[in-house]
């Protein structure tokens, strides 16, 4: 396993900013969504993870220290972070734990201490996102901010085939559970961008809409329900001149350009092979939004590191010069991603964009 | 075809369980056979599901509701059918293999699987290659279909192929999800890849007949 040390790099975040804003950038940016602590550990011996939401607050500095050193060593200008709203969801787990739906009915619904969620969100995460601003390397920030949106939000509440019957059963309740839980979210995006968002250069939430084929729920139900509750995000972090980019994976082409022109997006993250390569996404859409991504994770897995290079090239030459481009893998770097896989396309890249002369 | 039947696929359709139930009553009542109702009333109208799925002209939520009033009609005529002698036209053992727990995709098709006519046995998630074979051997089954969503899981499915052939069970072995190809299927030498739930629930059925 090589790992090329370039003693040169120094980040600038505000080139993924403009990447962001769909401008090209000569020297590309590396991004990743998720980087897992498998790969950080055999990298550079830490582990970040097991630190950063330590009670001890000495002990979290120093993690998320190392988390942001993993990043600048690797060559990327900012670091991804983000404070999960699945994470403090009374009673959530529907989805990310396979948990039963804690609301099933109009009385669930009522009952359901939406109002707590803010303040809970806050008093879980504020000394570490103090902490994450605290450590931040000069030169670099972060992409992120509330992690989860709003579908994955109600579906760790109620699970999403119990979701798809309530659609059926009680359609105003279906309706009211996007409000009510859209408004948790400006609520907690409100605070989080006046009072926590100095760090992040770029604004991002995880909302994976789709699967191989096609949209989890209906296009209509999308553009009804989720993208005018993504709109009132989206706005907010432009008022506060930031970008906002959309991590959410599946097969959206159906209902991207309502994305695009509904929700207000300035970027996406997200694509794998069995969809659409990564060229096609930014043959779509490269003239409207900047487009974050590259290799399916699958390659990363199972090809070789020769392989793994001449498939990230080809991908540079395709897609150069078309808009923005950030460029790391399709998804993410999960414990399952062989180091070696990621350090070939990472290392691919900084060669390519000129790191090592 | 009975109108009554016609009313009951088109209710299925729209997953209208009272609807669907209702008209099961009716057709009884009006004395037609309890394999006729299941397959002009329930099977005929998930089928026209299954069929605009596999074209992208429904969405997931719709498939749900009306396997969901697929199934509240099956339950509601099994008595008549045991009664009948009707029997299933195959048996599937299904679930998401060992150290996968998404089951999504694994519903969707076993619901789909459920209307063609199947029995479906479902294993659930994090199934090992010994529960597969475990399960097909107790019953009998047509078919093992295996479900990942992992690509770290997919090595599972090799380990469920070679029990299968280790073991001789007549079962074969259909595999899908996210990761899978039809070059991964040729290579852990599987029976049958389908790149969707639609057409791995016709697929099922083709290896029963």
């Amino acid at each position: 396993m090589e790992i090329i040390k370039c003693k040169n790099f120094t980040p600038d975040y505000r080139n993924i900013v403009k990447v962001a804003n769909n401008e090209w950038v000569d020297r590309i940016p590396l991004y990743e969504h998720i980087i897992g602590p498998k790969v950080m550990k055999e990298i550079t011996g830490t582990s970040p993870y097991d630190l950063m939401f330590s009670k001890d607050m000495a002990e979290s500095k120093e993690g998320f220290r190392q988390y942001w050193n993993f990043f600048k060593q690797m060559g990327y200008d900012t670091a991804s972070l983000e404070f999960c709203i699945c994470g403090i969801l009374i009673n959530g787990g529907a989805l990310g734990s396979h948990k039963e739906g804690c609301i099933k009915t109009r009385e669930d619904f009522e009952k359901y201490p939406f109002d707590e969620l803010p303040e809970l969100f806050f008093k879980e995460y504020a000394p570490y996102l103090k902490n994450f601003a605290e450590t931040c390397p000069a030169g670099m920030k972060a992409v992120g901010g509330v992690g989860n949106g709003l579908f994955e939000t109600v579906q760790d509440l109620v699970g999403y085939m119990d979701l798809c019957f309530l659609k059926s059963d009680d359609e105003k309740l279906y309706a009211d559970l996007f409000k009510k839980m859209g408004d948790v979210h400006a609520k907690i995006w409100k605070r989080f961008l006046e009072e926590y968002s100095d760090v992040y250069c770029i604004c991002r939430f995880g909302d994976d809409l789709g699967f191989n084929t096609m949209t989890l729920l209906s296009t209509d139900d999308i553009c009804e329900h989720i993208l005018p509750q993504y709109r009132r995000i989206t706005d907010m972090v432009h008022k506060h001149n930031k970008p906002f980019l959309l991590h959410s994976c599946g097969n959206l082409f159906k209902v991207f350009d309502s994305i695009i022109s509904q929700a207000n997006i300035n970027a996406k993250h997200s694509n794998e092979d069995s969809i659409a390569h990564f060229s096609v996404w930014v043959d779509k859409y490269g003239d409207k939004i900047g487009n974050f991504g590259g290799v399916d994770t699958d390659i990363l897995c199972r090809k070789s590191e020769e392989e793994i290079r001449e498939y990230v090239l080809d991908c540079l030459n395709k897609v150069k010069g078309h808009g923005g481009i950030a460029f790391g893998s399709g998804n993410s770097i999960p414990d399952y991603v062989p180091t070696e896989g990621y350090l070939a396309m990472v290392n691919t890249v900084r060669q390519w964009r000129g790191d090592y002369k | 075809m009975s109108t009554t039947l016609v009313e009951m696929s088109e209710f299925l359709q729209k997953g209208r369980v009272k609807n669907v139930k209702e008209l099961i009553q009716k057709a009884l009542d009006e004395g037609i056979a309890p394999k006729t109702i299941l397959e002009e009333g329930l099977l005929s109208g998930m089928s026209v599901v299954g069929e605009k799925f596999k074209k992208n002209e429904v969405f997931v939520p719709e498939v749900l509701i009306a396997a969901r009033a697929m199934n509240a009609g099956t339950t509601m005529l099994k008595p008549y059918l045991v009664q009948e002698g009707v029997e299933s036209k195959g048996t599937v053992v299904i679930g998401t293999v060992k150290g996968d727990l998404h089951d999504i995709g694994k519903n969707i098709v076993k619901m789909m699987m459920e209307g063609k006519g199947l029995n479906v046995i479902d294993l659930g998630v994090d199934v090992s290659a010994e529960q597969y074979v475990t399960a097909a051997k107790e019953n009998d089954a047509d078919i093992i279909a295996c479900s990942t969503l992992l690509t770290t899981t997919m090595g599972e499915i090799k380990n469920v192929v070679d029990l299968v052939k280790a073991e001789g069970i007549r079962a074969k072995v259909m595999i899908g999800g996210a990761p899978v190809t039809q070059d991964f299927c040729d290579s852990v030498n599987a029976d049958s890849y389908t790149p969707d739930a639609a057409t791995a629930a016709d697929v099922a059925l083709s290896f029963c007949l």
